[in-house]
């Protein structure tokens, strides 16, 4: 029988596992996911507890979290609640500490040093243009660019290349950022959003070698996991769930069904980010 | 535990904003169909959605023809303009060429007719005289209007699809109170959410849907798979509710009525 081109990846042994409902034994670290409830719609379920049980289902080693309250109105108690889950369940967790552009520079600052030099795993900095209401360019998100060169982690953002949000955090602000921080790994969270915003990523991505791109989002666009590793290799990208906005049971769907090779799919499994965040592979 | 996958929600045909897996023809979504496992589809025509909905029915028809895992959805609008038959003879003419299913695109954006009883009324009763299930996406039509159109005719099976993962608190309420209302969980993807919904009205009440070729199939099979929720549950959402639903009996109903 003359084979099509999926075929030598229908027996792939991590998309063997998943068809199965069990979980995956390779190493997989979730880049996107959150702690908390929100005001927009109901989450059964939104404590760490809940976010570990269903990280075991899946074989989710760890996921970096940021808290819901630090994108809405009470940026310290999020980070608080994202550092206690760290506590609570050790090396399950990796922390984003969220700072919220619209409060005085000198607070901010001061909380991005706390917890980036005070917790083992606080290893990130997230940032929410969309929902703080204020660029990506701005000046005041200046610092948390600043932090990240001196304590050597990750920023992941939001990114949106469509309607309103692409002139807070469309992929192309991200030009000017990456070249003046090329030593700051920037991770672009939904890698843009929808088709005009994956296409604006990767041409981003493909002039800037410390841009990252990550996988999640409601809308599970055909091909796009096949679409990002043609563009760009799978080395710089990154699987994210927004667990626990989205379910991470259907976000993880994205990467072990795309027609990939087992390589391809480890490195955007957990491989990426256990570099990024120091994570043991 | 292998499921047997009875999607709900796919179509074949161009579109105009692909992704970029998308796929147009019927033998590509056999071969989609093969690599994520799924074993039949309810499929409608893009052309019936995004242009003419009797010459896209027509499209469905001739591009199914030898296909055996493929169950045709029809598009249809109410008969008043003449663009479609008067309910009756459309549903012989469906119930002729195996068509187990219809579609609605009332938006504005879409067909742009209203969904009230002097318009549509004569098209819904006959819908729920046969028990003949009715997909709507929830792109096109209100909660009210899934109220409304519940309540009026509780014989017809109603399926809302692309439900988006915020909606709980608007479509809970409305599974409670609308008892022939179903929901395809292609776009519903929420932490938690499947284990809490089945839990609170049991697995009858949710249908299996990929939305290929707009989406891929594989974060609505993640879903079922690593929910925790029983297998039998699964089994159920996964496909069987489908046949159940589509069950409705075609040969009954054309010797009843004249030709």
């Amino acid at each position: 029988m003359v084979q099509n081109k999926d075929d030598r990846f229908y027996n792939e042994p991590i998309l063997r596992r998943a068809r199965k409902g069990l979980p995956i034994k390779e190493l997989v670290i979730d880049a996107h996911g959150h702690l908390g409830a929100w005001m927009q719609f109901y989450i059964p379920q939104y404590d760490a507890a809940s976010i570990v049980k269903v990280m075991d289902r899946c074989g989710v080693k760890a996921i970096a979290i940021s808290g819901m309250l630090s994108i809405g109105p009470d940026y310290k108690a999020g980070n608080r609640a994202v550092a206690q889950a760290a506590d609570a369940f050790p090396g399950r967790f990796i922390g984003y500490v969220t700072p919220n552009p619209n409060y005085p520079a000198k607070e901010v600052e001061h909380e991005l040093d706390f917890w980036l030099t005070s917790h083992n795993w606080m290893r990130g900095i997230k940032l929410h243009p969309s929902y703080h209401e204020y660029p990506i360019t701005g000046p005041r998100y200046q610092i948390a660019f600043e932090k990240a060169r001196e304590y050597h982690v990750p920023i992941l953002s939001h990114t949106w290349g469509q309607g309103d949000e692409n002139s807070l955090c469309g992929p192309a602000l991200f030009a000017d950022i990456a070249e003046a921080y090329p030593d700051v790994t920037i991770i672009l969270g939904h890698a843009g959003g929808l088709l005009p915003g994956y296409r604006t990523a990767i041409e981003v991505a493909l002039d800037h070698p410390n841009l990252y791109l990550e996988t999640c989002g409601s809308f599970q666009a055909m091909g796009l996991l096949e679409y990002l590793v043609e563009n760009l290799g799978s080395e710089r990208i990154l699987f994210g769930s927004d667990c626990c906005f989205l379910a991470q049971t259907a976000e993880i769907g994205r990467v072990v069904f795309a027609k990939l090779t087992t390589e391809e799919k480890k490195n955007i499994l957990g491989l990426n980010a256990a570099k990024l965040f120091n994570y043991p592979a | 535990m292998t499921l047997s996958f009875f999607d709900c929600n796919t179509s074949i045909g161009c579109l105009a904003v692909p992704q970029p897996g998308s796929f147009f023809t019927a033998s590509d979504l056999i071969r989609e169909m093969n690599y994520f496992g799924i074993d039949r589809t309810l499929v409608y025509h893009t052309l019936a959605r995004e242009y003419s909905p009797s010459e896209g029915n027509a499209r469905l028809m001739e591009e199914l023809v030898g296909y055996e895992r493929f169950v045709p959805c029809w598009v249809i609008m109410p008969h008043n303009t003449g663009e479609f038959p008067p309910p009756d003879e459309l549903i012989r003419l469906m119930a002729r060429q195996g068509v187990k299913a219809v579609r609605i695109f009332p938006s504005p954006a879409c067909h742009n007719w209203k969904l009230g009883d002097w318009i549509a009324g004569s098209m819904f009763t006959a819908l729920a005289e046969h028990c003949i299930p009715l997909f709507v996406s929830f792109d096109q039509i209100s909660w009210e209007q899934v109220f409304a159109l519940g309540k009026s005719y509780p014989n017809m099976p109603l399926i809302v699809t692309e439900v988006r993962y915020e909606e709980a608190r608007n479509f809970y309420p409305m599974l409670e109170k609308i008892q022939n209302l179903h929901i395809d969980l292609s776009w519903t993807i929420l932490h938690f959410g499947l284990e809490d919904a089945v839990g609170r009205f049991g697995p009858s009440r949710f249908l299996f849907g990929s939305r290929m070729p707009i989406f891929s199939a594989g974060p609505a099979i993640s879903y079922l798979t690593y929910a925790d929720i029983d297998d039998e549950s699964k089994e159920l959402i996964a496909g069987k509710n489908l046949h159940h639903l589509l069950d409705w009996n075609v040969d009954t109903m054309i010797a009843d009525k004249p030709k």
